[in-house]
């Protein structure tokens, strides 16, 4: 059986009194890779946040690798959790070994330069990302997909046990979405938990292997795609009517037209 | 941004630009004690090394120059360091040692006490104030941006301290009981090492080491924060923590800096725009370096000084000014050509 990264039990997830998510339970494991779905506001980024240790959740409990979130120090959940943000900013313009031997902080000694093994696991990352080939170019000069493999080969070099990633594939071209979400892909395949944003539906449907549909403050649906992904979920979620179908058995979701069952 | 292979400077953890920065830091210092209005010079210096300082030399050299080199050094430290510091965190090349307050509030506490008049009763009276000053700013902000503020919070908590503890110190201007008070104030506020003694050093030191002890392991987070708060805390680092320790860190040597000084004004704003390249642009290599180029570049301002004041006494704080304003607007030429 597959390692239980982790599990959350009831969490509330909100900001002051307003709540985002209320009584949530969610458990995941290694090797697998969650597409969390859903309209709008429904909470994935608050979800994902809270789980990072960004965002304290109002009540419930979050164990990570069988231990209670709240007694794992910021510094061993940073060796074992990469968190992927929207944005792929680089506020100062650095070369994008730099970026990605970022990732390698966290298993730094204070005041040490990076060991033979962090420069190891980096050139490693930037190969897995196909960045390596402008490894000493400055991140501000790549084009979005290029930036978007170099945040995440910073969250490879990390080496994590659990990955999250907010909306990886958003401001892509298509075949740069297929390049990342392989990526992905394998990456779950070799056991890493991968727990991932994503509001383009045929990708969850082909790519993830399970999927969390957020709505109305809670979990409306999870599972696997094709059961998630049903007519009747996306009309109440999306308020769309949409063509569900499998070409060279790989399925496809395209928004049709509005609609709005009563 | 391409940094040149093979190049010694241009290496991202650079440890030739630091050798390089203290050589020049110690050249800068020596010249300090080298140069005054009296004829002390080389043969002096080395009879004092060897331990023969004898007569009226030896004095000038250890009681008058020394003071003067030392806080030199100290405060373009502290004024390199800090502004690095900040412009990391802040993640912004226009920060500035004095952003969030803390030199207006210092300034006016040092003026407080040339105003009531402390100031000629006891060499002292002045730094304390302005360390009272400082501390006074450092707990304004802890209140007004409050625990889990924001960056744009500090600098607008930094902006309103600033304004008010200028207005107080232009009330003290306009209150003056005298007109020699209004002048001792406004050249006190000019930014000056000139006549510093032991007794100021030994009473900034302290503030200045422990500030540079808080900000200089900052280097980690700061790296971090390269790609924004959340990526840093999710690193484990707690963003809320760095900026208080950055804040309080500035404080300290800030505020000691400028009690003893007056307001030296670009130094830190400039040292980490010059060797930002140098560094690879990273925040965290860019501390040190920037510490030891603001000692060079202060000794060697305050050598300037020395070498062009005739009669009057041309303020530290002014030339920095003068020559730093128009280096500012050529480099933000320069910046605007690279990145149009």
């Amino acid at each position: 059986m597959a390692v239980k990264l982790l599990q959350l039990s009831g969490i509330s997830v909100g900001f002051d009194k307003a709540s985002i998510l209320i009584e949530t339970d969610f458990s995941l494991e290694a090797g697998e890779l969650v597409g969390i779905i859903g309209p709008n506001g429904a909470g994935k980024t608050s979800l994902m946040r809270t789980i990072a240790g960004l965002l304290p959740p109002h009540s419930g409990e979050i164990r990570f690798l069988n231990q209670p979130m709240a007694s794992i120090s910021d510094r061993q959940r940073a060796r074992q959790l990469a968190y992927l943000p929207q944005g792929n900013e680089s506020h100062w313009d650095v070369t994008v070994e730099t970026v990605v031997m970022l990732g390698r902080l966290p298993h730094r000694e204070s005041w040490k330069g990076p060991s033979e093994e962090d420069r190891e696991i980096v050139s490693q990352a930037l190969d897995t990302c196909d960045v390596s080939q402008f490894s000493d170019r400055s991140v501000n000069t790549l084009s979005g997909g290029e930036k978007a493999r170099v945040m995440l080969a910073r969250a490879l070099a990390v080496k994590p046990r659990l990955l999250l990633a907010d909306e990886p594939v958003a401001g892509l071209d298509p075949g740069h979405q297929l390049d990342v979400m392989e990526k992905f892909r394998q990456l779950s395949q070799s056991g890493m938990g991968i727990m991932m944003v994503l509001h383009d539906l045929t990708l969850a449907a082909r790519y993830c292997s399970r999927l969390l549909l957020l709505f109305d403050k809670r979990i409306l649906a999870q599972g696997k795609p094709q059961d998630v992904l049903s007519e009747e979920n996306l009309a109440r979620c999306f308020g769309i009517r949409a063509h569900i179908g499998t070409t060279n058995q790989r399925p496809f979701v395209i928004p049709v037209q509005r609609y709005r069952p009563d | 941004m391409r940094s040149g292979p093979g190049s010694l400077f241009s290496s991202p953890d650079n440890p030739g630009l630091l050798i390089v920065l203290g050589l020049f830091s110690g050249v800068a210092f020596m010249g300090s004690l080298l140069v005054g209005p009296s004829s002390v010079g080389w043969m002096e210096l080395l009879d004092l090394l060897w331990g023969q300082a004898s007569g009226p030399a030896g004095l000038i050299l250890l009681e008058i120059r020394m003071p003067r080199a030392l806080l030199g050094m100290m405060v373009g430290v502290t004024l390199g360091l800090s502004g690095a510091a900040l412009q990391g965190y802040l993640r912004n090349p226009l920060a500035e040692p004095g952003l969030i307050g803390v030199s207006a509030s210092a300034s006016f506490g040092a003026v407080v006490m040339i105003y009531t008049g402390l100031a000629g009763l006891f060499t002292l009276a002045l730094p304390l104030g302005g360390i009272v000053g400082a501390f006074a700013a450092v707990a304004l902000i802890q209140v007004v941006s409050g625990k889990n503020a924001g960056t744009l919070h500090l600098i607008l908590a930094g902006i309103a301290i600033t304004s008010f503890a200028s207005a107080l110190t232009s009330l003290a201007i306009n209150l003056a009981p005298n007109p020699f008070a209004s002048l001792e104030i406004m050249f006190w506020l000019m930014g000056s090492l000139a006549d510093r003694s032991y007794e100021q050093v030994w009473l900034a030191a302290p503030f200045m080491i422990a500030g540079w002890c808080v900000l200089l392991p900052l280097g980690r987070p700061l790296d971090a924060l390269i790609l924004g708060e959340d990526v840093a805390q999710s690193m484990g680092f707690n963003v809320a923590r760095v900026r208080t320790q950055l804040v309080a860190g500035t404080a300290l040597c800030v505020g000691a800096a400028t009690a003893v000084t007056g307001t030296i004004g670009f130094v830190g704003l400039v040292v980490p725009h010059l060797l930002r390249k140098r560094v690879g642009n990273k925040p965290g290599s860019l501390m040190l370096a920037s510490a030891l180029g603001g000692a060079c570049l202060t000794l060697t301002a305050d050598i300037a000084v020395r070498i062009l004041s005739h009669g009057q006494e041309l303020k530290l704080g002014v030339l920095t000014a003068l020559i730093g304003g128009p280096f500012f607007l050529l480099l933000i030429m320069k910046a605007r050509r690279e990145w149009p």
